[in-house]
């Protein structure tokens, strides 16, 4: 259900298709970049109901480190 | 991943997008940024440069560093997050930008320079990067040499050095955004969409400004279709205005027009509204920029919000308050021009 959920904000916020996510790294694809990245965030948090703190959305570098950074919240993907 | 590297500014970006959020997605009364003229000196004479003077009265006038460094702290306590540095040309006197660009401590802010690019050499762009420049925007007229090289006052290789200079900002890291006027005049020309593409191709962010209607461009009035092919450019094209909400992936919100939210500072030290608009709302040596930015969003037309550029678009306002477009030096008070009517009602004066 939360691995839906995390792909969708993906999917939607970085305007990628769900083939593209594996293995995908902060400015992997043009549209996450710095401004991609904030947007991005900003999705994840409203769909998790959650604040993330300034060093994890810097930490949040590829797809695969962001569900360990959401586990840190208590979501589990 | 040059704001990543920045903390402060990654914190103060999200405070700013989660208002702007909370506020329906308008930007509102919330600072975020200063466009700062530090000195008008420049190696070019572009056709339609907006800070350009007839007698060069003020070539030799710049705000102190000591001025510059009170001013980056009050901003950055206002939650201000983008500094954009801009003459005149900047790199006509390297040693000098150095020091502006260390008094404003940049790794508080998301730093940008404006320049022409004649003098962005490799070298110059590292030093740059390495001294927290995060994107530098170079002014492009399009892909046609002759009228990029005409419009900029003949000079003759104008054109090639501004295309080097962006793929040197690039290659040094920074973001690198061909700066494009978008008007009556190009909206279906040939040349804007070879730029458009070029910048595309390149992986570049196209920044847009709008032809103002006053000085060259003063019979440039764009009608309805042009801001329809402008929205259309938008949806295909990576790119910027300042009116569009640039967190939307959708690319369809407008966040609004952005006077007083990113005011322009003249090397006298005036603050106008915005860089097109020369209304003057204080002084940073007289008064603090708080107080400036307060009594700038007390005037309706600034503080409330507007969905359309005021400056390029709401010609009634600039028939009203700006019949004689003047320069930055020369800028109209707001306190003479406004009148009682002008102001939102309970907002402090």
């Amino acid at each position: 259900m939360n691995l839906e959920k995390y792909d969708e904000i993906f999917m939607e916020a970085l305007e990628l298709t769900k083939d593209q996510l594996d293995g995908l790294e902060y400015q992997g694809v043009s549209s996450w970049d710095s401004v991609g990245h904030m947007n991005l965030i900003g999705e994840i948090e409203d769909a998790f109901n959650i604040e993330m703190e300034t060093d994890d959305v810097i930490a949040f570098s590829s797809y695969e480190k962001g569900k360990e950074i959401l586990s840190k919240y208590g979501v589990e993907i | 991943m040059a704001m990543m590297n920045k903390p402060r500014v990654v914190e103060k970006v999200r405070k700013f997008m989660k208002a702007q959020k909370k506020n329906d997605n308008k930007v509102g009364k919330l600072p975020r940024a200063i466009t700062l003229n530090y000195n008008n000196v420049c190696n070019f004479n572009c056709e339609f440069c907006f800070s350009a003077e007839k007698n060069n009265a003020h070539l030799n006038d710049c705000l102190s560093f000591e001025e510059i460094r009170h001013l980056a702290d009050q901003a950055d306590e206002l939650g201000i997050w983008e500094i954009v540095l801009t003459g005149g040309e900047l790199l006509v006197a390297p040693d000098k930008l150095f020091k502006l660009i260390d008094a404003f401590k940049p790794e508080r802010f998301q730093m940008i320079i404006i320049s022409n690019g004649y003098l962005m050499t490799k070298e110059m762009a590292k030093k740059l990067a390495s001294k927290g420049i995060d994107c530098v925007g170079i002014s492009l007229s399009g892909m046609d040499e002759t009228k990029h090289n005409k419009e900029r006052g003949g000079v003759k290789d104008a054109h090639k050095k501004a295309l080097e200079a962006l793929d040197n900002v690039h290659a040094a890291g920074m973001a690198a955004w061909p700066n494009l006027i978008f008007g009556h005049h190009n909206s279906t020309d040939p040349d804007l969409y070879a730029c458009l593409d070029y910048a595309k191709n390149k992986g570049y962010t196209t920044y847009f400004m709008m032809a103002m209607p006053f000085g060259t461009w003063k019979d440039n009035i764009m009608d309805a279709n042009d801001l329809k092919i402008l929205a259309d450019i938008r949806k295909k094209y990576d790119c910027c205005f300042d009116t569009w909400d640039m967190y939307d992936p959708k690319r369809e919100r407008i966040s609004g027009c952005w006077t007083v939210n990113r005011t322009y500072i003249t090397p006298l030290g005036d603050v106008l509204v915005c860089p097109y608009i020369n209304i003057k709302i204080g002084n940073i040596k007289e008064q603090s920029l708080k107080e400036i930015l307060d009594y700038g969003f007390s005037i309706k037309y600034f503080g409330n919000y507007s969905p359309m550029c005021i400056s390029a678009h709401n010609r009634e306002f600039r028939k009203k308050y700006l019949p004689d477009a003047g320069n930055i030096f020369t800028p109209r008070d707001a306190h003479e021009i406004f009148g009682k009517e002008d102001y939102i009602e309970d907002a402090k004066e």
